[in-house]
């Protein structure tokens, strides 16, 4: 065969690293798009369980709502319940309150996460 | 005929090249293996755990909203509260349904080994919807857990603690709160969470129906 030469002209080596290095990158960014999206699912999949569970604590600390105890029963500790001080009393009654404003903290030291609300208890005698 | 003169790579280009060839093949794997460890978890987590979501909240709303049903019992002609609570099985009406249907609706909620918790959901009229209940399928919704129930109530010196029995027709109230624990069957521990609920219930007492005493059981 009678070839000319400089008819059969390859590629320079700098453009084969180019390109090799190029489909490394589209590659290499598929994947962790990929893998991304699955982490996404993996955290929001996590964090359905955490607001399950955040809400069995909220609603245990509203049913302690009276100077009587509750039997504890909470299986899963990652949520700590923790009362602050009573509310101040109104400047003014017309009658003796038997019920006082407390705020109360959920706290998950783990994940730092801090819900805060407010319930009412039954205070030991009327004030 | 002159021969093109044939110019290979040299040494240093082909080494160069290789090594690039090798640390890009790296990475690509590396890349793939780390996807790859994750698809292990199965793609159908995330749906699977939405639906759980759904049924404990719905559940959970149920609870909250259980109402203090009475019916007459033909057979002393007293009127009953329907309730019914084991420590595995739990019966109740509650002003919450699923397809929010007007009226209210009676609830049965049980588990059986090796499959998983089951919900049966019938209409609750003026009668007793045992029967009703005991005729309609129920459907699983919680594959591979059991279930554990326990019921709040208060004491004579006012502490207030859970016990495993609670039946409205004795008791002629509700209890103060519910608890339920879906623990999952031991084969599947690793994959599936325990889930727990709270549900404090707000109407317990029958406006006409009253507990004859204070129980304690």
């Amino acid at each position: 065969m009678n070839t000319t030469p400089g008819s059969q002209k390859g590629f320079t080596l700098l453009e084969v690293i180019v390109a090799l290095t190029i489909t490394g990158f589209v590659l290499g960014g598929l994947f962790s798009l990929v893998g991304g999206s699955k982490q996404l699912s993996w955290r929001s999949e996590e964090s359905l369980i955490q607001a399950m569970r955040a809400r069995a604590a909220i609603n245990f600390a509203l049913l302690e709502n009276e100077y009587s105890d509750v039997e504890l029963i909470l299986r899963d500790d990652s949520y700590q319940i923790r009362a602050l001080d009573l509310m101040e009393d109104p400047e003014r009654k017309t009658q003796a309150t038997v019920h006082g404003f407390q705020n109360y903290e959920v706290v998950n030291r783990e994940r730092d996460e801090v819900i805060s609300g407010s319930r009412w208890v039954q205070l030991g005698l009327p004030q | 005929m002159k021969k093109p003169e044939q110019k290979g790579f040299t040494l240093v280009e082909i080494i160069l090249s290789l090594g690039l060839t090798a640390l890009l093949l790296g990475l690509l794997s590396t890349g793939v293996y780390i996807v790859a460890e994750d698809w292990n978890r199965n793609s159908d987590v995330l749906d699977e755990s939405l639906d759980q979501a759904l049924v404990v909240l719905q559940i959970d709303r149920a609870l909250t909203g259980a109402f203090p049903h009475s019916y007459t019992n033909f057979d002393t002609l007293g009127r009953e509260i329907y309730f019914h609570g084991e420590d595995d099985y739990l019966s109740f009406v509650s002003t919450v349904s699923p397809q929010r249907d007007p009226g209210l609706t009676a609830w049965e909620l049980y588990s059986v080994a090796d499959e998983g918790v089951y919900l049966n959901l019938v209409p609750a009229f003026s009668d007793n919807p045992s029967e009703r209940l005991a005729e309609s399928d129920a459907s699983l919704i919680l594959p591979n857990y059991s279930v554990e129930f326990s019921y709040l109530y208060q004491e004579l010196n006012e502490e207030k603690v859970w016990a495993d029995e609670w039946f409205g027709d004795e008791e002629l109230s509700l209890p103060l709160a519910i608890y339920v624990r879906f623990i999952p069957e031991r084969d599947f521990a690793d994959i599936n969470e325990e889930l727990e609920i709270v549900a404090p219930i707000k109407n317990n007492q029958h406006r006409s129906i009253r507990p004859a005493t204070n129980i304690g059981l």
